[in-house]
């Protein structure tokens, strides 16, 4: 149920897709039996990749913790611009055997830099973006040797959460920031952080549930609790022949003091005909609690 | 609940009035000052230290300088919201070094300015710049050789305040925009709610709520005597919000626990070198009236003269405040514009003598496309004041959707 680069192309970034449309869907299942999950993304770009629209469907199940299923449905835009990359998503969760609905806002910028000079977050889009006097720069006079960019998502999410005396809302504001270093377009290492402030104190009596709405570096399983903050690393490698491998991993402290290590990668395959294909592996890792693996597998195609 | 007895005063008592261990108990019924000391506003107000009102650049012109509509510190159609999250700590006003519990505050502030390229503007503005909402364990006031310190008790105190502010305003510029006159005109309202549970039955449970409301005006000015000097001049006329004691009554056993509140008369004068269209070097100065006794919210003498939560009277003198700011613009393109801010002020309570503390700001501003994103922090050595604000450009997105379409504006 995730998908590195579904995520990239959602919330941080990523070339968009030169086609008119792409789905992509992805499964996951954990060692132990407990855990599935599905992910389906559908990416639609428009006006040259000026603006790109994607559809998702999440779906998650810890079948020894709680009956039935979590979802979300969310939306999303980007807007791509010669200086900055703009996306927003809405989301909504309908209510299950652990709580009531959630629904959440984002809204997040990408700033794109080849050596010291800000452009597009893709250089071949840089035409079709282009807003100031004269002639736009050609793609190739963008120096891709060294790529840096910089991000940074804010999600708010109201989770209604039942409470002894009725329905609790708990306001999640989360912020998410990463730095990427691209080396000729192959080698790719970002470092990520980010923190939680909630709109009261969740003092002992609130519900613990699992949450999945936020995307960690090597997070494939949704976690449970209420986070504070994380620091993560992304790593992506280009091989040989339309292969690719990538990894993240996440230190994650959560309000109650415990703290969660998630740990995961993927080898990708892009064959050509607009196919592409991924499996990988997810591993969640709370001290002296539990620990759970997953396996996933994903299959996307562009038309 | 808050577990500490002295919350309400040793929280609000650094933000918006003292913080001084020379706060004095007093049964008499005075007013309090709803206006803080320190910085809130929006988020560039907050990232330059509030010097601002001689270069009044977004919607806040609107309650810091109405003179800033006139076209002489930017123009356009423009939406901006604004919160303040302040980490309040509760602090041993002897020791203030020392912080526990931290008791969020937060304010809010929205508002839209609509500045023509002829010289004219208007702008609206809400604004709730002082606003308590915590259940509070009651405490129970005792003497000691060093002085007063607080034992907690099993009564709870539920408090309540609130002040909201609705703002129009107006500006024009003359003499070839080198002259701007503003004015603005304030519908406050403020609410007080106060709910007390005793644990013992030896003491009556009260409960009272009411809402006051109040009008006033500001007047603001601003002149360019030459092209890289602005100055800024701003009076903003005082509200009194009177809860009257005969119409809030509790028991007698109390003494006033619900007292008038008010905003003092202030003026401010400020000037800004402008000495290249990226960069902005403003200083500032704004004169607080006096006022007499202030008592500080949720300061509740119960019966017997013991205090529920504290009993703090301080008269607040008069003060000076100096502050500085400097926004520099590194990025100005169509598609995106970066600000960065900084400054700095020194607070001073006026409080028994006062109690005067620098505060360093920063924050920054991106505004890709037509939106707007911004960021500042207030520190200071008791609290912080982390700012965030979102903004929409009107006349950007309209005339980027009119683009799209193939449409002509009439703006």
């Amino acid at each position: 149920m995730r998908l590195l680069l579904a995520l990239a192309a959602m919330a941080f970034g990523g070339a968009p897709p030169a086609s008119a449309l792409t789905v992509r869907e992805s499964a996951l299942a954990g060692t132990s039996g407990g855990y599935y999950g599905s992910d389906t993304v559908a990416l639609v770009p428009i006006l040259g990749g000026a603006y790109q629209f994607a559809a998702r469907a999440r779906v998650f199940r810890y079948r020894d913790a709680f009956p039935g299923t979590q979802e979300e449905y969310s939306a999303a835009v980007r807007r791509e611009l010669f200086h900055v990359s703009v996306r927003g998503r809405v989301g909504t969760a309908p209510p299950n055997a652990q709580r009531a609905a959630y629904h959440l806002a984002r809204g997040g910028l990408l700033f794109t830099f080849y050596g010291l000079t800000l452009g597009p977050e893709d250089a071949e889009s840089a035409g079709g973006v282009w807003e100031a006097e004269g002639p736009a720069p050609a793609p190739e006079s963008f120096d891709a040797a060294w790529v840096t960019s910089l991000g940074v998502v804010y999600t708010n999410t109201n989770h209604h959460i039942e409470a002894d005396d009725g329905i609790m809302v708990v306001v999640q504001n989360t912020w998410q920031f990463e730095l990427r270093e691209t080396w000729r377009e192959r080698t790719s290492l970002a470092l990520m952080g980010g923190g939680n402030r909630y709109n009261n104190v969740l003092e002992h009596g609130v519900k613990t549930v699992y949450l999945n709405q936020i995307d960690y570096p090597g997070g494939g399983m949704a976690v449970r609790g209420w986070p504070n903050n994380y620091a993560g690393v992304s790593l992506r490698q280009g091989l040989w022949g339309g292969f690719s491998v990538s990894g993240g991993w996440t230190r994650l402290s959560l309000l109650d003091g415990q703290l969660e290590s998630l740990a995961g990668g993927e080898l990708e395959w892009r064959p050509g005909g607009g196919w592409f294909a991924a499996a990988g592996w997810f591993h969640r890792h709370r001290r002296r609690v539990e620990t759970r693996g997953a396996g996933s597998l994903s299959l996307a195609y562009s038309w | 609940m808050r577990h500490f007895p002295a919350l309400v005063v040793a929280g609000v008592l650094p933000l918006f009035a003292a913080g001084t261990a020379r706060a004095q108990a007093q049964a008499q019924h005075g007013s309090y000052n709803l206006q803080p000391t320190a910085v809130t506003g929006s988020t560039r107000y907050t990232g330059l230290a509030g010097a601002v009102a001689a270069y009044p650049d977004d919607y806040s012109a609107v309650f810091v300088n109405p003179a800033g509509l006139g076209g002489m510190a930017g123009t356009g159609f423009d939406f901006g919201s604004d919160s303040n999250n302040i980490d309040n700590f509760v602090v041993d006003t002897d020791a203030p070094g020392n912080r526990a519990l931290n008791d969020p505050i937060s304010f809010t502030f929205y508002g839209l300015r609509y500045i023509s390229r002829d010289g004219w503007g208007v702008g609206a503005a809400y604004q709730e710049p002082y606003k308590i909402d915590g259940v509070y364990q009651g405490g129970r006031r005792v003497r000691f050789k060093s002085g007063f310190r607080i034992a907690p008790t099993a009564d709870v105190i539920d408090l309540e305040v609130k002040h909201k502010v609705y703002t129009v305003a107006g500006g024009v510029s003359f003499l070839d925009g080198r002259l701007a006159a503003g004015l603005a005109l304030n519908y406050g309202q403020v609410k007080e709610s106060f709910v007390f549970t005793p644990s013992s039955p030896a003491n009556p449970p009260a409960e009272l709520e009411g809402t006051e409301d109040a009008f006033s005006a500001d007047a603001g000015l601003l002149a360019r005597p030459w092209s890289w000097l602005q100055a800024g001049l701003v009076y903003k006329m005082r509200q009194d919000f009177r809860f009257s004691d005969s119409k809030y009554a509790l028991p007698p056993a109390f003494r006033a626990p619900v007292r008038t509140a008010r905003v003092p008369d202030r003026a401010t004068a400020g000037l800004a070198w402008l000495p290249h269209r990226r960069f902005r070097l403003a200083v500032q100065s704004t004169f607080n009236r006096k006022m007499g006794d202030a008592y500080i919210v949720g300061s509740v003498l119960g019966p017997g003269g013991a205090a529920l939560v504290d009993s703090v009277a301080a008269g607040q003198h008069g003060t000076f405040d100096g502050r500085w700011g400097a926004e520099y613009v590194p990025f100005d393109a169509s598609d995106l514009t970066v600000k960065l801010w900084a400054g700095g002020y020194y607070e001073d309570t006026g409080i028994q003598g006062g109690y005067r503390r620098y505060h360093k700001t920063a924050g920054f501003n991106v505004a890709p496309w037509f939106l707007s994103l911004s960021m500042a922090v207030d520190d200071s050595e008791l609290y912080n004041n982390f700012s965030v604000g979102l903004g929409v450009d009107v006349l950007q997105a309209a005339t980027r959707a009119a683009k799209a379409l193939g449409w002509r504006l009439p703006l």
